[in-house]
């Protein structure tokens, strides 16, 4: 749960920010009410207060026979309504913001009043009672209206403490947004990374953000020029021994043909076309490692049916069990190949492939099955290698598994060849579900 | 199909090859089966010899002194005199790219050296059947569609209505590129022989009902009908088909 939560570097970064900012505060905070109680009160409800101090004052300063005629007064020009008050505390929700500052500016004076002041609507923003009860004269209250109050920002403004931490929720958001914003470049950079192979040759990352992402765009893309160097390479040197072996070759095979000699033409021509199944076997060994061809949506039951259909044609048993459709991110022409191969060593072997198809989560698997007599397993790790052989006397290139094996790492997979129990071998492709569609 | 037969016999084939020896022995196996032969060994040996005399099919390979066989072959498609004429690129080069980007180039067929004489021959026999074959509509510049199917003959790929590639074994392709170009049409068993294998096959014979039911089960879902049986004749491609250039 927690790991998933600070899964991304941008929510970590904002959660570091975040707490940073909200402890500083808080430690500015405390400080400043250490040093300086009552400067944390809203000015609006300190004002206020100091008017219902003054007022008050000057009313006990005044001989008794001026007293109504002021009350009378701040009645007109304030709305201020100052009565004598009972024994007993006006009726409504008592204000803590309100008394606090009260009893703050009470204390500064050096007066000895005792208080309270009460909202009787139960909110303060309708209006309050304060009630004051000098030591030395009569009680009485100073009722404030509506309108004085909208000019008091309400007590709410200094909240309880819950709702203190409320306030760090939208500071969250904005910090989660610039540090996603921050670490954006690296996502970007990790998407074009990861999507280089798909897309061939002739892409560069972009070189842009802070300058560590900069420099990691430059070093990826300076891996990118050296690979790229290296496969129009190998592809030169594909195209030039392609061109030069096969090139003899061709005149070899058509001059064959016209020898007279019935026995030696034979000879020669199962020679030729040995060296040609080699010759043709290696370069596509090298071709699959180059892989040059495009991956596409392909339907690989189509596949499997196919590569069993051309062998039954030429005369094999081969079969297909399995769904009729199911579309796999794939290099058609790579993979046809690759199975091509395991069919045709199922065949060559066993005279006989069982093709079929399973499907677990995230991965398709094309098993090759046969009831042949297997591989000795000392041998079994050592097939899928280039120019390496089972069986030393076999026909064939000796490259079938290793182009196989190859085109399966292409495609983010792999070759697996084990004996079954009930006989025979089992070659199987695996190849993970990249796309989740 | 007698017709066919004997308009092959004596076809005049360019060979572009710069191999002397090759395309010297590419001429007596032609000559031999009684075609005449002009050979070249420069792009622009054959695009004068083009302007000049009717060639029925022209062998080019990739590799050229004074170019790329394959640019070659674009500006033969590309010019009304040449666009029909029928060519064989023949290359060392034999790798599923290449040979895919050969045919992309507009070329009917891709033979990877080294071949046996029969091979080419077998390829030139097929190639000229697409290109005169019935309905002479085998251009391969076109790209069929219908009910979400998506057929293009030059690259030989199929892809179904989700988009997927869907694969066909060679027999397939040319019996889903046949149906294509006659949509609507009933279609002998003997038609569809004589287009596929070049060949009338025994009265009992199965093998286009099987190929038939195996591209059935490739390309209809769902319980879709595309192709239907015509009794004791033979199938129709009964959903309407659209025809578009290839861009």
């Amino acid at each position: 749960m927690l790991r998933s939560i600070f899964a991304t570097t941008a929510r970590q970064v904002a959660f570091v920010v975040g707490i940073a900012t909200i402890s500083s505060n808080l430690l500015v905070l405390s400080v400043w009410i250490a040093l300086a109680p009552g400067s944390v009160l809203p000015g609006s409800v300190r004002a206020l207060v100091a008017e219902v101090v003054a007022v008050t004052e000057t009313l006990r300063a005044l001989p008794p026979e001026y007293q109504p005629a002021m009350i009378a007064a701040v009645a007109q020009s304030m709305q201020w309504h100052i009565a004598p008050l009972g024994a007993e505390e006006p009726a409504g929700r008592a204000d803590h913001v309100l008394n606090r500052a009260l009893r703050e500016r009470v204390k500064e004076r050096g007066l000895s009043i005792a208080h309270a002041v009460m909202a009787p609507d139960g909110s303060s923003r309708h209006g309050v009672v304060i009630s004051l009860r000098p030591a030395d004269s009569p009680a009485l209250s100073v009722s404030i209206g509506a309108e004085r109050m909208r000019d008091v920002i309400p007590s709410m403004l200094l909240p309880p403490a819950t709702i203190g931490l409320l306030l760090g929720v939208p500071l969250l958001l904005v910090l989660l947004w610039m540090a996603s914003r921050i670490t954006r470049p690296l996502a970007r950079l990790a998407d074009a990374a990861g999507g280089v192979s798909a897309a061939g040759h002739g892409l560069r990352l972009p070189e842009g953000g802070t300058s560590e992402v900069r420099a990691l765009a430059r070093a990826i893309n300076g891996l990118l020029e050296r690979l790229r160097h290296d496969v129009a390479e190998r592809s030169r040197i594909l195209a030039g021994i392609s061109h030069d072996l096969r090139t003899p070759l061709t005149r070899l095979r058509l001059r064959v043909e016209g020898m007279q000699e019935q026995d030696l033409r034979q000879s020669l021509r199962a020679d030729l076309h040995r060296m040609e199944s080699i010759i043709t076997a290696s370069l596509t060994l090298l071709e699959a490692e180059l892989r040059e061809e495009p991956h596409e949506p392909l339907d690989i039951a189509s596949l499997a049916q196919t590569v069993c259909d051309e062998h039954a044609d030429a005369g094999h048993d081969a079969s297909y069990h399995g769904p009729a459709h199911l579309v796999l991110r794939a290099q058609p022409g790579a993979l046809q190949r690759a199975l091509t191969n395991l069919v045709d060593n199922a065949c060559k072997h066993a005279g006989a492939a069982r093709v079929s198809i399973t499907e677990a989560p995230g991965q398709v698997s094309i098993l090759v099955e046969d009831d042949g007599p297997g591989i000795a397993p000392t041998d079994l790790p050592l097939v899928t290698e280039a120019f390496r052989r089972g069986d030393a006397s076999s026909a064939g290139s000796g490259l079938g598994l290793a182009i196989a094996t190859s085109v399966a790492r292409a495609h983010g997979g792999r070759l697996e060849l084990h004996n079954r129990a009930a006989g025979g071998l089992c070659a199987t492709l695996h190849l993970p579900r990249l796309d989740a569609a | 199909m007698d017709a066919t037969a004997t308009k092959l016999d004596r076809l005049h084939i360019a060979v572009v090859e710069d191999d002397r020896e090759i395309a010297v022995l590419i001429s007596s196996i032609l000559t031999t089966e009684g075609h005449s032969v002009t050979r070249a060994s420069r792009a622009a040996q054959i695009e004068r010899l083009l302007g000049e005399q009717h060639v029925d099919l022209l062998l080019l390979d990739r590799m050229l002194p004074d170019g790329d066989g394959l640019e070659l072959c674009r500006r033969l498609r590309a010019s009304p005199r040449t666009a029909r004429l029928p060519v064989i690129i023949i290359s060392a080069l034999g790798s599923e790219m290449q040979r895919v980007g050969g045919l992309d180039g507009g070329a009917d067929d891709y033979l990877v050296k080294p071949f046996a004489p029969e091979e080419l021959l077998a390829r030139i026999r097929a190639v000229l059947r697409r290109a005169r074959g019935p309905g002479e509509a085998a251009r391969h510049d076109v790209i069929f569609i219908t009910e979400g199917l998506r057929f293009e003959p030059r690259r030989r790929a199929l892809h179904g209505p989700d988009g997927a590639r869907i694969m066909l074994t060679t027999t397939e392709i040319a019996l889903l590129g046949l149906f294509l170009q006659h949509p609507q049409a009933v279609l002998t068993r003997d038609h569809i022989a004589a287009s596929l294998h070049g060949r009338q096959l025994p009265a009992l014979d199965r093998t286009i009902d099987v190929a038939v039911s195996r591209l059935r089960r490739k390309i209809e879902r769902d319980g879709q009908r595309y192709i239907e049986t015509v009794r004791n004749s033979g199938y129709v491609f009964a959903a309407p088909v659209q025809t578009i250039e290839a861009g």
